[in-house]
């Protein structure tokens, strides 16, 4: 994979898209059983804390620019500390992967299906992952630029088939089960947004000067969506219901009716819900590929990849079914997940500071701008 | 080192050698006194167009090389005309071969001098020859003045008794025999240094005829045909200014087909103008015949599907293309021109579409592209949702559907799979044999076949209506080469859809997105303008207004970006009142 110079639109696509794709898996579920009606509410909590997050990696970024961030934890900590701080990095990726792989395939099965083995479905979603992975990061931005409009017209025509649903007052009590427990869940569902990690990898391609507003950009988008996904998804459904519905998009797809004629186009829907997995899928694997190539410090692309696709179909099937899924999902990424995505970069730039290191020639885009 | 680099940079650098005459170079011949025989005018500053030091290099090593290959006598010409008339002969091997015309003359002006005409029978116009060369030599009336030296004849045939002729005047054995069976007449005059090549070429060629895949309703009505200088007169009668270039070169170190670079200059982006170059002139092949071998040599991604450069047998489309700051690559014995770069939407355009009022343009553009996505997913899709998403289909639907294939034995697969493979098989028929037998083939197939495999209750009556929708709508992909992939993609689409219903659908057309994503014309990618997009083109998958096409598309990255008057209407604008006074 040769050196290739990303499109700045594409680029905020491509994480916008990252940081949605949890819309098409139980997530949204996960966070009704824990905060009951105010799941939006907890979701909009963690605006400012993943902000705060962000700000020590887009900081980190800045201060070695062209570096990827597996190669800022190299040159920030050193070599054994560096390293040990990457693979975590894509330690943590391959566990996402993997547990989001099972989700959506789950999904699949559920939806449109039910015959055929998870395994089977998971192959196909990866070796396609594997195959967009490879062409690399500028055609998976370029693919999500359509993906995002795609997906933009998908969910409103969703929203209007489903409006006559609409109830607001099933968004009481706006608390959930208590403030304190709505304040408390917020910390930790930072982890919502660990995605955007994704941009430490993506800062080599990018022009050192936007890669902040870049990042900052896809943030706000991909959080403002999931915030009114969940406004919109806790009006259509009583928290109750929605606590049960393991694929709420697919249940919302379900409910939309266009006429006497035709009376279920739910299946149409999994295109969009593909594509936006096997997206994930293919920048998932890109980010491993990348972080492990960085650590390494070789110039090999493909064969990390290809482990990395068979690390994470391996992980796929670690939980014996759904309901284990869900906690496992719970447990470590929407748990611990912040400590991946914000704790590692303030930490390593906590390091850099005191340590006085820098980019290669000393310089951030803000010292160059005078 | 640096004596070293000097001297390399004289043998390689055409500028600083002697002039020769460029056999394979995309370089415009130096026009005579190193000034240009046309004034170009344009407002534009000139850009540097003139071929890189690589390109240059290259095709000076190219043009050893076929001097190597043609000449097996290497060394200079002799002034005595006896051995280079037998070197010739054993070059052109003329015991072996059949047409090579050696005819010796004496001329009644200097008595005892003997002059030799060398030509190949078939590839000249014998006419010519006899009236324009012969006959000349022969009677000499008009050659005048001192014929002492073989130098002052030779000067004296050239300038006196060939004016309306194209003469060069050569001096390397590899030229010549490249002229002759090009077919010019070589003449070697006794202790003259240096031969004649005299153009006297006269081909078999098909007249101007209709383009027969680009057919349109409204519009012009002539097609390239297999000579290049046809091809480019038809160029020229609709770009008649002085910045068209047709640089000339050969290609082929067998064949050594002539091929044109065309181009605007003053518009034409340098950078794309010199990656033309340079992939030509890295070309390194025995045998070019048509201009669909030379794209699978110089384009992005040979192991792509798509065709990344347009192939088109319009000129009105090439002109279109040259005056968007692309390029066109012409080539003698195709009548396809090549123009780089090219994106998908190219190649669901029509220059019809601009030649209606915009939105009828737009309407037949969206009714394309619907004919392209029917071809490529609606038999996937009904079998996908026939076999594995039967909820998707309405009770009324589903049981008509089911009650016409209450009769049929095969699953849905197989007999898609047996309608669109026969219904290839007619189309390729078709299209092989005489025109006349090809409609009958079509009925036969489509019309007879299809009713008696409905009627043995083979077929359901529903897939009929879906092969053919699927056939029709291939008929509207207007490029060949974009409609071959979508129908070869079909096949997969259906096997994806029979394997895993919409699931696999949905994997194909991921998969088809990705690929067309990747792939890149000539640095351009392939999905522009809709991604990334071109703001402010209103020509794009929709066509806008004509009126509003001020802006050239920038794909190619245009040096004037300008193409008309924001104002194109003017007579729209009201006249101040100065004017109506004046």
């Amino acid at each position: 994979m040769g050196k290739q110079i990303m499109d700045r639109t594409g680029a905020v696509c491509l994480l916008v898209t990252i940081l949605v794709a949890k819309m098409f898996t139980p997530q949204p579920r996960m966070v009704a059983e824990q905060a009951g009606s105010a799941a939006w509410l907890v979701v909009l909590l963690t605006g400012p804390l993943s902000l705060l997050g962000y700000w020590g990696l887009s900081a980190l970024l800045v201060r070695f620019p062209g570096l990827s961030i597996a190669q800022i934890s190299l040159k920030a900590l050193g070599r054994v500390a560096g390293a040990v701080v990457g693979i975590l990095y894509a330690a943590y990726f391959i566990w996402m992967g993997g547990v989001m792989l099972r989700e959506f395939v789950a999904g699949f099965r559920v939806a449109v299906l039910p015959s055929t083995p998870v395994s089977v479905l998971a192959m196909g979603i990866l070796v396609i992952g594997l195959y967009a992975a490879v062409k690399g990061p500028e055609v998976q931005a370029r693919l999500a630029a359509y993906l995002i409009p795609g997906m933009a017209v998908l969910l409103a025509i969703t929203v209007v088939g489903v409006w006559r649903l609409l109830d607001w007052r099933q968004l009481t009590p706006v608390f959930g089960y208590s403030l304190r427990n709505t304040l408390l869940l917020s910390f930790p569902l930072t982890s919502k947004h660990s995605e955007i990690l994704v941009l430490g990898v993506l800062a080599p391609l990018l022009p050192t000067a936007s890669v902040r507003r870049l990042g900052l950009s896809a943030l706000l988008a991909g959080y403002v969506g999931q915030v009114l996904f969940l406004l919109f998804l806790g009006s259509v459904f009583p928290f109750p219901a929605m606590s049960r519905l393991f694929y709420p998009m697919l249940e919302l797809t379900r409910m939309i009716e266009v006429s006497e004629f035709i009376q279920r186009i739910e299946a149409l829907f999994i295109f969009l819900w593909f594509f936006v997995a096997a997206f994930a899928m293919a920048t998932l694997i890109t980010t491993i590929a990348s972080i492990i190539r960085d650590v390494t410090e070789t110039t090999l692309f493909n064969p990390f990849a290809l482990s990395a696709s068979l690390l994470m179909f391996t992980i796929a099937f670690i939980p014996f079914n759904q309901v284990e899924l869900m906690w496992l999902d719970w447990l470590t990424l929407r748990t611990w997940g912040w400590a991946f995505s914000f704790g590692l970069p303030i930490l390593t730039l906590a390091v850099a500071v005191l340590r006085g290191k820098r980019g290669e020639n000393g310089e951030t885009p803000e010292t160059r701008a005078g | 080192m640096r004596q070293l680099f000097d001297f390399l940079n004289q043998l390689f650098d055409p500028r600083k050698r002697p002039a020769q005459p460029q056999q394979f170079s995309l370089q415009q011949p130096p026009p005579p006194g190193g000034k240009p025989d046309v004034t170009v005018s344009t407002e534009l500053p000139t850009a540097d167009l003139t071929p890189t030091r690589e390109v240059q290099m290259r095709a000076a090593a190219a043009e050893r090389h076929i001097d190597q290959l043609l000449n097996p006598l290497q060394g200079d010409l002799t002034d005595d005309v006896e051995i280079t008339v037998e070197r010739l002969r054993a070059a052109l091997h003329h015991r072996e071969t059949s047409g090579l015309v050696i005819r010796k003359l004496v001329l009644p002006a200097s008595p005892g001098r003997r002059v030799y005409a060398v030509f190949v029978d078939g590839l000249v116009d014998s006419q010519s020859v006899e009236l324009a060369i012969i006959e000349p030599l022969m009677t000499q009336t008009r050659l005048q003045g001192s014929l002492r030296t073989g130098l002052e004849l030779l000067r004296q045939v050239d300038e006196t008794l060939m004016p309306g002729r194209q003469v060069e005047h050569v001096h390397s054995l590899g030229l010549v025999i490249s002229g002759i069976v090009s077919g010019m007449c070589a003449l070697l005059v006794e202790t003259a240094p240096g031969i004649l090549l005299v153009e006297v070429r006269k081909w078999p060629m098909r007249a101007v005829e209709r383009p027969l895949n680009e057919g349109v309703l409204r519009g012009p009505q002539e097609g390239f045909t297999e000579v290049l200088k046809i091809n480019t007169t038809l160029i020229r009668r609709r770009l008649m200014t002085p910045d068209l270039i047709f640089e000339p070169g050969k290609i082929g170190r067998r064949s050594r087909t002539d091929i044109a670079v065309v181009y605007l200059k003053g518009l034409v982006s340098p950078a794309l103008l010199e990656e033309v170059r340079r992939r030509i002139a890295h070309v390194d092949t025995d045998l070019l015949l048509e201009t669909g071998q030379l794209e699978q040599l110089i384009e992005d991604s040979p192991q792509g599907l798509f065709p990344t450069l347009q192939a088109t047998e319009r000129p009105d489309r090439t002109a279109a293309a040259l005056a968007e700051g692309r390029v066109a690559i012409l080539m003698e014995g195709s009548p396809l021109a090549l123009i780089v770069p090219a994106v998908l939407t190219d190649f669901l355009r029509i220059p019809e579409d601009y030649y209606v009022k915009w939105p009828f343009g737009t309407f037949l553009r969206i009714v394309r592209t619907l004919g392209l996505v029917i071809t490529l997913l609606l038999p996937a899709l009904y079998i996908a949702i026939a076999d594995y998403h039967h909820e998707m289909i309405p009770p009324a639907l589903l049981t008509a559907i089911a009650a016409s294939r209450e009769q049929v034995p095969f699953p849905a697969t197989l007999e898609v799979l047996m309608m669109e493979v026969a219904f290839e098989v007619i189309r390729e028929g078709a299209i092989r044999v005489p025109s006349q037998l090809g409609q009958t083939i079509g009925i036969v197939g489509a019309l007879i076949l299809g009713q008696a495999a409905v009627e043995a209750s083979i077929i359901s009556p529903i897939l009929i209506i879906i092969v053919a929708t699927t056939a029709l709508g291939s008929f509207t992909i207007p490029d060949y080469s974009l409609n071959l992939v979508i129908r070869v993609s079909r096949f997969v689409m259906i096997f994806l859809g029979a394997t895993l219903g919409l699931y696999g659908v949905a994997i194909g057309l991921f998969a088809f997105s990705v690929h067309a994503v990747s792939l890149k014309s000539f640095g351009v990618p392939y999905l522009a303008p809709m991604g990334p997009p071109q703001p402010g083109n209103p020509d794009n998958m929709l066509r806008g207004p004509t009126f509003l096409l001020d802006k050239r598309p920038t794909l190619a990255r245009p040096r004037d970006k300008q193409r008309q008057a924001e104002k194109v209407m003017g007579w729209r604008v009201p006249p101040s009142n100065n004017e109506e006074e004046t």
